[in-house]
């Protein structure tokens, strides 16, 4: 069983709490202004974040004009199991139903941060038949990962300073150990997307792009 | 002549001076305070208190502060709306500022901004321009930033069209 995210979210998100390590980094989010320019002209850019609110990414939002919605589920995703019922397809797909409600919504943008690397890998196709609902044909999704054997034991915070910056933060000195997980292997479980691109950084963490064929 | 109650002036003035060129945090924790303070203030505002518990189409052409528990819609117009620490709301609102530290379930329509203290948890959707969030504040739902859908629409008053039904 996975651990709880914790500590709570006021110690989670402030910096006054001064987490382990946090760490600045130029980032292919840039795609980002590719996204917002293509989109600019004719609506506003729609965000789907399966994290949590981050104040500082807001800032960035709110410049935007962005249409976001935080579905605050990576918790509930992490403690998804294997279903032991006759029909896991039909079980895993009412419980993610539960957690992301389907609507009319398409979003441009999908972001998984840090939050691939604590779901039991078997449940990802399934994921990825969940968020086909969300996409359009153009979608993309934004991605973080641990690509290391070991990683930290809960999944850390990043916020959007700008276009092209990131902060990461770690925040417990705990760590997992895992089979590692790489975007080619996400990709794998993701088909209806194309692998863009992908850097990995020293630190292990992975940064990666996934496009909607 | 020593006068103590100048000489607490001063001290006074000289810390002051010392937070607002360092960066302490509750000198920065007042800033924001002070950015999101009421206008006028709270203490000037109309109020529901702790104990009262409403429910249905609360409608005013004045600011509000909720710190009791309301249900249904709440349409202030062009003026503020404050829901203190014990409020909780489970209604769709419309007003010009929305300022939230206690919890609110429902759509929330801020024709200028919204803001959702360290306290304060909400679930739903927002619509407004400009959305802010303190560090702790829980949120749960969509955020529309482009300037529209900020005020309530004349064909949905839910209330005034319950009552016909009932009516006829």
């Amino acid at each position: 069983m996975l651990p709880k995210i914790q500590p709570a979210l006021s110690d989670y998100y402030s910096d006054n709490a001064a987490p382990l390590s946090t760490r600045l980094f130029d980032s292919i989010w840039q795609n980002f202004n590719t996204i917002l320019e293509a989109s600019k002209e004719t609506k506003s850019v729609k965000i789907l974040d399966l994290g949590k609110a981050q104040p500082d990414s807001f800032n960035f939002y709110s410049e935007h004009n962005c249409y976001l919605t935080i579905a605050d589920c990576i918790q509930q995703l992490t403690q998804l199991q294997w279903p032991t019922e006759d029909n896991p397809n039909l079980e895993l797909n009412n419980e993610l139903e539960k957690i992301i409600p389907t609507t009319d919504l398409k979003y441009d943008l999908i972001l998984v941060w840090d939050s691939l690397n604590y779901v039991n890998p078997k449940i990802l196709p399934f994921i990825h038949n969940h968020l086909l609902k969300f996409c359009t044909n153009k979608t993309i999704i934004h991605g973080f990962l641990f690509t290391s054997e070991n990683y930290p034991a809960l999944p850390g915070i990043f916020k959007i300073l700008t276009a092209d910056k990131i902060k990461h933060a770690v925040l417990t000195e705990e760590e997992i150990q895992h089979s590692p997980l790489t975007p080619i292997a996400i990709n794998k479980a993701m088909p209806n997307f194309k692998y863009a691109r992908s850097v990995l950084m020293r630190s292990g963490l992975q940064e990666f792009i996934l496009m909607r064929k | 002549m020593f006068d103590i109650n100048e000489m607490k002036k001063n001290v006074s003035s000289k810390l002051n001076k010392v937070a607002e060129t360092t960066n302490i945090p509750e000198a920065t924790e007042k800033k924001e305070k002070a950015k999101f303070k009421t206008t006028p203030s709270s203490s000037q505002l109309a109020s529901i208190g702790p104990s009262i518990h409403f429910k249905g189409e609360l409608t005013g052409e004045e600011g509000l502060v909720i710190d009791g528990k309301v249900e249904g819609t709440i349409d202030l117009k062009g003026n503020q709306l404050i829901i203190g620490n014990n409020g909780e709301i489970k209604a769709d609102v419309f007003a010009q500022t929305i300022i939230v530290n206690g919890s609110l379930t429902g759509e929330l329509h801020g024709k200028e901004k919204v803001h959702i203290s360290k306290s304060g948890i909400v679930n739903g959707n927002i619509f407004s321009p400009r959305v802010s969030l303190e560090d702790g504040a829980k949120f749960k739902g969509s955020i529309d930033m482009s300037e529209t859908k900020h005020e309530r629409p004349k064909t949905n008053q839910p209330g005034i069209q319950d009552n016909q039904l009932k009516r006829a």
